[in-house]
């Protein structure tokens, strides 16, 4: 992949997360959903993470804009810490630059508002436009996403999920980010509409030069357009690494487990393939503790000095 | 258990099944024959709104109530279950003959019964065991679709399960009724991958030790591949291609086949487009002319816009609804993604 090498050699850091943990509830209710996570993205790149419902991705994603409060580590982007307490010029610059796009576009598309409102929607909380540029920008908005400028005095429920989900892109679009979240974009979508919703964004990304977070359950979505992949287990990343590397060298046990059940679509493999269970008892983290450790280079894994040195001896075999 | 093609166990015939939504006519099955055979896994695949689920309802009496079977035939055991009448009738098959396992387990379970309470009453009525013998037997049941510490958990509340656990009891409900076939509709579309291939593996080993006949349906080819030994691929209403899963997915014939397969990110090269199906499926509200695929079909032959193509046969055992087939049509190649698949397969992982 010459593409994806170029990609990564120009490497620089467009965003920053430094041992982030978010907790919810207090006391005897408190839970830790993201626990000390940490990871670099790379301007122009797709970074994918994934991970099992409820492993804390969406909150990772929800942090990174601002949603959700941090409880402990640091979000930088573009250099300036974007977590906690901010200046309010830079909660200005952030929240237009930082986009994010939702699985379900029905329930995160406001039902009784027109496509023309739910699009500009993030423009009225910026400097006020005249109303003549504000239309020219949904039209133009619209048209990128491929949908036509009529569409902007129509309801979402006139529209088909692949159509919601240009709706919501085009929302995202109108701010002209540098970074876009997509919340598994195309999990609620059928298999011939999300090849055109990939495609779609693979194209604003050649384009813009953007930068994309991708979240998802789907690692063959993943594989086919995620740069690198980070897996999350019960809010712990457990491994991350260059998307073929992650398929050629996963080494985690939960990475592992997670590759095996992806259903192939050939039966002659699917058949006959191998199952790993993955039973998280298997750690012993009473003593040697562990830690996000960078075995390779640009291959990222969780794991006490015992495991670690089991995994350096399978990256040898 | 080894199945061979002579012997259905549940028979299809020119089915036509139509709703009535304010006053229009919306064409949901249109003309689909299928021949189940005892023993087999078919998986029945098709983009949402094709008809998979209609389809298999119409089996148990189940669709909705502005729904009909307008006409045709659906065998089994030597009677025609389209000409039942009463509820009485349809509980003589639901459940105790055909089975079914839904995507939400939530729909078919009792919040406010315990789980162990729910299998034994299945038990209870379709195997006629009752006190102690029903409860033995409800927890084995329970330690054949895998739930640990089986005397606990019966006691607990569906709430008190995950989404994964759930979908297990609502297969354990299912087959405690000793059916012959077992309908699983997009039973894993909302578990995760891992859980998922326990649940694939699953409903595997149940339907060897009850000896079941499977239905699958699903819109995951990757799951297709794992499940089936025969496929349907369903396409506006009709079945358009039929045949083992090899055949279909190695060999396949109708142009939506090879359109469903060159979609699958697994066929794409990175930093290309993916293949991708323009348009959206037709308006079953109006009456379809020609191949259903024909207008999203970019090759499509100008008879395929006038007149519905019959099936064609490519073995015994594999059947497509396309002119592609017809002794005088031109000659057009699978695209290459399809090709690709049948001589070198998909990727896997180390
Ligand atoms: N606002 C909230 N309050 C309490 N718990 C939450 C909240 N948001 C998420 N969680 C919990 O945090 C965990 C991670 O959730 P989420 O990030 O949505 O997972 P994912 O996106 O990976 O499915 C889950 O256990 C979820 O129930
Ligand atoms: N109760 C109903 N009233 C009207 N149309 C229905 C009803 N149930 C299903 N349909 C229509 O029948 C077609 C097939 O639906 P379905 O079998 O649920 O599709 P699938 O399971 O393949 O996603 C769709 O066009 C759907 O809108
Ligand atoms: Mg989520
Ligand atoms: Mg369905």
């Amino acid at each position: 992949m010459p593409e994806n090498q170029n990609k990564l050699e120009n490497k620089e850091v467009l965003l920053s997360v430094k041992d982030m943990s978010i907790c919810f509830g207090k006391g005897k209710y408190l839970f830790k959903a993201v626990d000390s996570v940490s990871f670099d993205i790379y301007k122009g790149e797709t970074f994918g993470l994934v991970g099992e419902s409820g492993s804390g991705k969406t909150t990772i994603g929800r942090a990174i804009i601002r949603i959700n409060p941090t409880t402990s580590g640091e979000v930088i982007f573009k250099g300036k810490k974007i977590n906690g307490k901010i200046d309010k010029q830079l909660d200005r610059d952030v929240t237009r630059q930082i986009q994010m796009i939702f699985q379900d576009p029905m329930a995160s598309l406001n039902e009784r508002a027109k496509v023309d409102y739910i699009v500009s929607e993030g423009l009225l909380n910026g400097e006020k436009l005249p109303e003549s540029e504000r239309k020219a920008r949904v039209e133009k908005a619209l048209s990128e996403v491929g949908l036509l400028p009529e569409f902007a005095s129509r309801f979402p429920h006139e529209f088909s999920g692949g159509q919601r989900q240009r709706i919501g892109i085009a929302r995202a679009l109108i701010m002209q980010p540098e970074f876009i979240i997509a919340d598994e974009p195309i999990s609620a979508l059928d298999v011939s509409i999300r090849a055109q919703v990939l495609n779609l964004l693979a194209e604003l990304q050649r384009e813009r030069g953007l930068t994309y977070l991708f979240i998802s359950h789907d690692l063959s979505v993943m594989r086919f357009i995620c740069d690198r992949i980070a897996v999350i287990h019960k809010g712990v990343l457990v491994e991350l690494a260059e998307t073929e590397k992650l398929f050629a060298h996963p080494l985690h046990p939960y990475t592992r487990a997670l590759l095996s059940a992806i259903p192939l679509p050939d039966p002659a493999r699917e058949k006959n393939k191998v199952l790993e269970v993955y039973d998280p008892t298997q750690h012993d983290y009473s003593t040697d503790k562990p830690s996000w450790v960078e075995i390779e280079e640009g291959h990222f894994v969780w794991g006490n000095e015992k495991e670690l040195s089991k995994y350096r001896e399978m990256l040898k075999a | 258990m080894e199945y061979t093609m002579d012997n259905p166990i549940l028979s299809v015939r020119g089915l036509n099944i139509k709703f009535n939504l304010r006053g229009r006519t919306l064409h949901a099955i249109r003309d689909v024959g299928l021949d189940l055979y005892k023993g087999e896994s078919l998986a029945i695949v098709g983009e949402s709104g094709s008809g998979k689920s209609v389809f298999v309802k119409s089996f148990m009496g189940l669709l909705d109530a502005n729904g009909w079977v307008d006409s045709g035939e659906i065998l089994y055991n030597g009677e025609n279950l389209t000409k039942f009448t009463t509820e009485k009738q349809w509980l003589t098959v639901r459940g105790k003959q055909i089975a079914m396992v839904l995507q939400d387990p939530m729909t078919s379970l009792n919040p406010l019964k315990t789980i162990g309470a729910q299998i034994m009453e299945a038990i209870e009525l379709h195997q006629g065991l009752h006190g102690e013998a029903a409860r033995k037997e409800m927890i084995s049941v329970l330690v054949d679709v895998g739930i640990n510490d089986p005397e606990r958990r019966a006691k607990q509340y569906p709430h008190e399960f995950s989404g994964g656990m759930r979908q297990r009891v609502v297969i354990a409900i299912a087959v405690a009724c000793r059916p012959q076939i077992l309908i699983c509709d997009e039973p894993t579309t909302a578990l995760d991958v891992t859980i998922q291939a326990q649940i694939l593996g699953l409903i595997r080993n149940l339907k060897e030790k009850y000896n079941l006949t499977t239905i699958y349906i699903t819109h995951d080819l990757g799951v297709v591949a794992n499940v089936a030994d025969r496929i349907a691929v369903m396409y506006a209403g009709d079945i358009v291609e039929i045949g083992l899963c090899e055949e279909v997915f190695y060999q396949p014939k109708h142009p939506y086949t090879w359109a469903l397969l060159s979609s699958l990110p697994q066929l794409g090269i990175k930093g290309e487009p993916l293949y991708s199906i323009h348009g959206t499926p037709p308006n079953l509200f109006n009456e379809v002319k020609g191949d259903a695929f024909a207008p999203r079909n970019p090759q499509a032959l100008k008879i395929d816009f006038v007149k519905r193509p019959p099936y064609f046969e490519v073995s015994p055992t594999h059947k497509a609804r396309t002119w592609l087939l017809d002794p005088r049509a031109p000659k057009i190649d699978p695209p290459e993604a399809v090709r690709k698949l049948a001589t070198e397969g998909v990727k896997g992982y180390a």
